[in-house]
């Protein structure tokens, strides 16, 4: 979302609207988590490094909603599995214009600071812990809480202009100490076209509620607003859209997509226990969604055609990525990797179409096997078509490989986030800006903790981390 | 010189003043303690021949059986290996003695004919051998002077220079030669053996360890061989034995406290760092003890630590082997300790209510707020999680303030705004303590029997104060009319006037004292859960911590958990923590090294719980520990078996004052959780029974350190040993081929000679002894009592084979059979479920009474679980491979859906509550929530509701 004309400079000199153009298209906001409705991570903002620290808000270290994931599955003798529910693991900030705002888990409440000071500006509580990041849009600032609750309050003052809930008798639970709602909402809030998203839900033998309201007055009914109940679900992290999907990550279960007018389920994406609650969505109609590990995966991110859900392809041991001018960065393995995006998509989308076609013999074999026919005709033509699938496949990956433009060793993974000429990555005590071109590191600075949050507006640099920590970083 | 030769100077002379020239690199540096065995430049393979086992801990190790391990390149030749100088280390630990001993050589050694090197062993000593061009024309042997000792590692280096021949152990020179000259003389064909005394006429087998094992084309100098003789220091110092192992307990504020028993009196050091981190901690505990405990500080939250005890001994020092533990298990209050304010009356009421719940730790419920000063003075005296309520705005809003503030909101302690104080959403029995800062300022703030509603069942407190100071005499009365009937106890002090009542146990509430349920092994809590026969009869009381981290896995079938009088205690990962079972809150947990055990279906557990303690085994040790404190009352020590091998403590239950154990030999109770054999599903040595030795019994309280008797066994296998009625019932094996038996886990030979044994507990009198006379439980065999029953399920030949005796007397009443449900996901290992009337051996139950069976099937298991019963139901893992429950009265199926339970026994019921610590959640395998919960009765809520 770019900055208004508020930033404009009143001197309306030829130079001047230069200028202005310039910085307008230079100057961009981040209003929401992952910058904006598709998680693009994303901005049009140029840092200019090297960047020197501004201020650092000190805050107590975040109670994420869940625990890490087990150590290993000794069974299958997998180790460092990946957490499928690690969306709170820092106060992530968004930041329009001269503000900063941040839920805590810890407090419970949401923060507006001056970006120029870090000095809080106001603070709203809540019953219960507020997770993912709110959102801005015209003004207000949107948000969950574990209470049950979803907020709208005025961005500038934190008064609140509606608080909304599907469930008319609460009943609280004890989590870690706190009495949180059955129905916490622990997916923020998504703004679009005026309606604001969301879901209330924890126990999958309890309902969970998909809710669209009006975003201005909080009113439920209308075009394209509804509430849907529907019991199985355990709907968490941040949700991202495109201009007709709503797509919901569930922890350790699969995600599932709604239509975004009548909230409609329209399926899951990949197998079961294939979850994660990391989700981008790209203008080419692809949803990249992970770190999941489903029995001898590698917690990589995966990548479906929003449309179809068909499987693409796996990113593997991939944490983070960002899509931007026609590159794929991705972090993981201790690397930092461009991928040509023109030529990925499209052998990719050739690369799962024929990895259905291998799913689909694989499981007629199956099926022929278990009826005692797998010597048949039939089975031998299954087995044909498997066996050149997975050759088309073999050869596609090969090309696949290849469109890796450059890749470097670093040892920031847990965060990425692409200004027009660098890409920002979050480390375990530190954060670096690397060149979009080459690769090159550009600049670095230490922080305390591990930097799981990024964002930028207003030419600063936001990092968030475990120990409770935001810092801004502004250019020399 | 021009620039260039500048720079070759610099870099030489850079070479020569850094020793960057000196270090020597390896020609062989074999990576041992992998199944494949590549040296460091992963060129060359060894050829693994034999048996081949690893071991990780604690180092990387091969083991070498001394019988058929080896390992060979078949494709090197002399030309491949040092010519004139060599260096051949290797750090072992020596399994046997050997007239002819190699680890690893290139030799030929027949009468006159000998050529080659070997660095190995000769009897109890350890050699190393060259021949060359310009020697005698034989290998010389040199032989450490001093004895090897087994079980112990040793850094061994031989060294030729073409000049002498040196011989060190632990960095030591122990013998050197001047006999050969020159280049090695290598015979044409020899083999490039590791693990084995090879050439053509012999062919001796090593048995023992390597670590490492390094061949260089250089003769190192001393200085070298110390400083890799160094590097090794923890595994060559001799090992410290502990009388019991260190167990470590979080306090808050960073800090932890470390205690540990030596045999004998030692003065120690408890060296601590953090992982990947050179800075040392040293704590020193200086005086000659046996017992110690020292305290650490400055711990870094979420923070993974490795700690070494090194104490004095005669022989120089000793060293533990390095114990971790991780700061992210730290569960107490964070480390900034609130700030004490001016006294007030908060202050003095504070500290009265938690005198009066006679707990520091737990959830307390601050009912009706006055400015939020209470709370805070809970939670700064106390360790409690603290919640607020009201139904005022502005009264939450300025508590709200007010805590922030202080730095302990939303730490320590929060507040809800409820629209009606009367009937807050809060789930009944949560808080371990109830106070109200409305009542304290003279406020009559809600309901009592709100307030009651609120108290945790079986020791829940409500501390109403009012200060008297400002009381009128209306608010006065109107604050005795409210808790008139409310059988509250009054009283008044000089300051305030107090009314407080304590919460009795729920009627029909049960407990989980033992593996199963009860020490007869019933799988029965016998709780009522508030006439629950169904997941829609419970609610969600709690969920959270602790998290599937804290496990081992999912598969390895731990213990149980335990519960009663309203704590539930789990096991994780070498750890243990009790919980308050209707809040969920910590309230204690120990990071104990030793603290683990596996396989539940073929051994019994390694804890048990009564009134007053939980008796915790860790190997010679059961530990004795306040339930609701885990403070360590006593430590008892398994009676030793006289000229016997080395045991360790087994079986562990409780009956009348007696405290029931066994001895096992040391090693015997299974541990390893890594693989598919940890799975201790398929058919085969996972299903090897552990069995002990000896029977014996301990004064329960933990005052005498002297059983009161013991009974020596041949094999008694664990997982048959019951309580019930002051008697000890269980099966025995009197094999005469048993005796040698080495590893206390035993096969088939069990079915011979098999005995039905009864004891009384008090002496251990032998009450009777009958020939089994069961099928072979070659899968699993257990035996379970109920009042007036003795039933033997033994598992085997694709079938259930239940039996049925009278305890008395040992009389068979009936027997039935029928088919298991299959032979994998413990379809062939169920435990039987009693209650008063029946049997319930998946998928039939039989009348107790008769043998009759009910074809009424009973839900149906999926994965690995086993079934636990309440009053009214079975609670099993079933629909969907989630944690479900199976009405007794009705047949009816519900389920939890998404909700996984571990591969063995991890729900169950207690308290009045079913209790589901966190134990699948290592499956990466599907959609499970992961996390802990304990489900309350609806009709507990309901009643509120009415």
């Amino acid at each position: 979302m770019m900055r208004t004309k508020r930033n404009l400079p009143r001197v309306w000199s030829p130079l001047g609207a230069l200028l202005a153009v310039c910085a307008a298209a230079q100057a961009d906001d981040w209003p929401t988590f992952g910058h904006d409705n598709r998680r693009s991570r994303v901005t049009r903002e140029r840092l200019a490094p090297p960047l020197t620290p501004a201020w650092k808000y000190a805050g107590p270290r975040p109670r994420p909603a869940w625990p890490g994931p087990a150590k290993w599955d000794a069974y299958a003798r997998i180790k460092d599995l990946a957490s499928m529910r690690d969306f709170d693991p820092a106060y992530f900030v968004i930041a329009v214009g001269d503000k900063v705002w941040f839920g805590s888990s810890t407090d419970d409440s949401v923060r507006c600071l001056d970006a120029a000071t870090g000095n809080t500006v106001w603070t709203k509580f809540t019953g219960g812990p507020v997770r993912v990041a709110p959102t801005w849009w015209k003004g207000n600032i949107y948000f969950g809480s574990d209470d049950g609750k979803v907020y709208c309050v005025d961005a500038a003052t934190g008064e609140e202009r509606w608080a909304w809930s599907p469930v008319k008798k609460d009943q609280w639970v004890v989590n870690n100490g706190k009495l949180i709602s059955t129905w916490p909402c622990r997916t923020g809030v998504l703004v679009q076209d005026g309606v604001a998203y969301f879901a209330m839900s924890l126990l999958p033998w309890e309902p969970s509620y998909l809710c669209a309201l009006d975003a201005a007055t909080g009113r439920t009914g209308g075009a394209g607003r509804f509430v849907v109940e529907r019991t199985g679900m355990a709907m968490q992290g941040a949700l991202t859209a495109s201009a007709a999907r709503l797509f919901v990550s569930q922890g350790r279960q699969n995600p599932i997509v709604f239509d975004l007018r009548t909230g409609k389920p329209l399926g899951k994406f990949g197998k079961g226990g294939n979850g994660g609650v990391w989700g981008l969505v790209t203008p080419e109609g692809v949803f990249i969604h992970g770190r999941g590990q489903n029995h001898g995966s590698d917690g990589e991110l995966r990548e479906f055609d929003a449309e179809s859900r068909l499987r693409l392809i796996r990113f593997r041991k991939a944490r983070r990525l960002a899509i931007a001018g026609g590159m794929v960065y991705l972090t993981g393995a201790g690397k930092l990797t461009a991928i040509d995006w023109a030529r990925y998509l499209p052998l990719s989308r050739e690369y799962g179409g024929h990895g259905a076609k291998l799913r689909a013999a694989q499981a007629k074999l199956k099926q022929l096997r278990k009826q005692g026919k797998d010597k048949g005709e039939e089975a031998t033509k299954w087995r044909a078509q498997a066996a050149e699938a997975r050759k088309r496949m073999d050869a596609l990956l090969k090309r696949l490989n290849a469109c890796t433009l450059w890749s470097v060793r670093t040892d920031c993974v847990r965060s990425l986030m692409a200004t027009p000429d660098l890409v920002f990555a979050g480390g375990d005590g530190r954060v670096a800006a690397f060149g979009r071109e080459a690769g090159r590191e550009r600049w670095t600075a230490t922080v305390a903790g591990k930097a799981y949050g990024l964002a930028a507006a207003a030419g600063r640099l936001f990092v968030s981390t475990d120990t409770g920590a935001i810092y801004a970083f502004r250019p020399q | 010189m021009n620039s260039k030769l500048l720079t070759r100077w610099g870099a030489l002379l850079w070479i020569a003043t850094t020793g960057f020239a000196a270090k020597p690199q390896p020609l062989h540096d074999w990576r041992l303690g992998r199944l494949l065995v590549p040296d460091a430049n992963g060129k060359h393979y060894a050829q693994v021949e034999g048996r081949v086992t690893v071991e990780t801990a604690p180092v990387r190790a091969m083991i070498f059986d001394g019988e058929t391990t080896r390992l060979e390149l078949p494709d090197t030749t002399a030309a491949d290996l040092p010519q004139r100088a060599i260096t051949v280390e290797m750090c072992v630990m020596m399994g046997h003695t050997a007239r002819w001993g190699g680890v690893v050589g290139f030799l030929q050694d027949n009468g006159k004919y000998e050529k080659g090197w070997l660095l190995g062993y000769e009897n109890d000593r350890f050699s190393f051998a060259v021949a060359s061009v310009g020697g005698p024309g034989r290998l010389t042997y040199l032989k450490s002077p001093k004895p090897f000792a087994l079980g112990r590692w040793y850094h061994v280096a031989g060294v030729y220079d073409g000049a002498a021949m040196r011989l060190y152990v632990n960095g030591r020179q122990v013998a050197q030669s001047a006999a050969q000259k020159g280049d090695i003389d290598y015979p044409p064909h020899a083999w490039y053996t590791i693990g084995a005394y090879r050439d053509d006429n012999e062919n001796y087998f090593f048995k023992g360890k390597l670590h490492q094992l390094r061949v260089y084309a250089a003769a190192l100098p001393q200085k070298v061989i110390e400083a890799h003789a160094r590097a090794l220091e923890s595994l060559l110092i001799q090992p410290l034995e502990f009388a019991a192992e260190p167990r470590l307990r979080f306090l808050p504020g960073g800090r932890a406290r470390v205690r540990w028993d030596l045999a004998a009196p030692a003065a120690c050091v408890l060296e601590c760092e953090r992982k990947g981190d050179a800075e040392r901690i040293r704590i020193e505990s200086k005086k000659p003890a046996a017992a110690h405990e020292v305290a650490l500080s400055g711990l870094r939250p979420k923070t993974a630590y490795t700690y070494r005890i090194r104490a004095s001994g005669l022989d120089g020092d000793l060293l533990s082997k390095a114990y971790s533990f991780d700061t992210t298990f730290d569960y107490t209050r964070p480390p900034t300790p609130p700030t004490r304010l001016a006294p007030a009356a908060e202050t003095d009421a504070a500290r009265r209510a938690i005198a009066a719940a006679g707990m520091r730790r737990g959830l307390c419920v601050v009912y009706g707020l006055e400015g939020g000063r209470l709370a805070y003075e809970v939670a700064r005296q106390s360790e409690m999680v603290v919640v607020g309520v009201d139904d005022s705005p502005p009264r939450v809003a300025a508590a709200r303030q007010f805590l922030r503030r202080q730095g302990v909101y939303g730490v320590q302690v929060s507040v809800r705004l409820a629209s009606d104080l009367a009937a807050v959403p809060m789930p009944t029995g949560l808080a371990d303590l109830v106070v109200s800062e409305a009542w304290l300022r003279g406020r009559r703030a809600g309901s009592v029997q709100e307030m009651q509603r609120l108290l945790r069942p079986d020791g829940g407190r409500l501390v109403l104060l009012a200060f008297k100071d400002g009381l009128d005499a209306a608010t006065r009365k109107a604050m005795g009319a409210a808790v008139a009937n409310a059988g509250l106890k009054a009283g008044e002090s000089a300051k305030y006037l107090e009314w407080s009542c304590a919460r009795g146990p729920l009627p029909g509430a049960g407990s989980w004292t033992h593996e199963y349920g009860d020490a007869g092994n019933s799988a029965n809590s016998w709780d009522d859960v508030g006439g629950a026969d169904g997941t829609d009869d419970l609610s969600v009381q709690w969920l959270g911590k602790p998290g599937a981290d804290f496990g081992i896995d999912r598969n390895p079938r731990m213990p149980a958990p335990l519960a009663n009088h309203g704590v539930l205690f789990h096991q994780g990962l070498n750890r243990l923590a009790a919980i308050g079972a209707w809040n969920g809150v910590i309230l204690w947990s120990l990071e104990m090294p030793a603290l683990r055990r596996v396989n539940m279906p073929h051994d019994c557990a390694n804890w048990c719980l009564d009134d007053d303690t939980l008796h915790v085994v860790a190997r010679d040790n059961v530990l004795l520990l306040d339930p609701r404190t885990g403070r360590e009352q006593a430590r008892l020590v398994v009676p030793p078996e006289p000229d016997g091998p080395a045991g360790e403590w087994g079986y562990v239950g409780r009956t009348g004052k007696w405290l029931i154990g066994s001895r096992v030999r040391r090693g015997a109770p299974f541990t390893q959780y890594w693989g598919g054999f940890a799975w201790y599903d398929k058919i085969g040595k996972a299903q090897m029974k552990v069995c002990s030795r000896a029977l014996f019994a301990f004064d329960a309280s933990g005052t005498s350190p002297t059983p009161a008797w013991v009974a020596p066994g041949q094999a008694i296998i664990n997982s048959t040993i019951t309580l019930g009625a002051g008697r000890v019932f269980y099966l025995e094996s009197r094999n005469p081929a048993l005796k040698e038996n080495t590893t206390g886990r035993f096969g088939d030979e069990l079915w011979t000679d098999l005995d039905r044994v009864c004891l009384d507990a008090a002496t251990g009198k032998e009450l009777w002894r009958r020939p089994a006379d069961i099928a072979p439980g070659k899968i699993v065999v257990y035996m379970s009592w109920v009042p007036g029953r003795l039933v033997v399920m033994s598992s085997g030949d694709k079938s259930y084979h239940v039996y049925c005796y009278d305890p008395k007397t040992g009389e068979r009443r009936w027997a039935a059979k029928h088919a298991w449900t299959r032979d994998n996901h413990s379809g062939h290992m169920q435990h039987p479920v009693l209650d008063r009337k029946a049997v319930y051996q998946e998928p039939y139950a039989y009348d107790l009474a008769t043998g009759k069976r009910w074809e009424r099937g009973m839900g149906r298991h999926e994965g690995c679980a086993t079934y636990v019963g309440v009053r009214n139901a079975l609670i099993y893992r079933g629909r969907g491979r989630s944690i479900a429950m199976w009405s007794i009265p009705s047949g009816k199926v519900t389920n939890w859906a998404y909700l996984r339970p571990s591969c063995w026994l991890s729900t169950i019921a207690g308290s009045g509550m079913v209790l589901s610590p966190e134990g699948g959640g290592g499956c990466s395998c599907g959609n499970w929530l992961e996390t802990s919960l304990g489900f309350a009765p609806k009709s507990l809520q309901e009643r509120r509701a009415k």
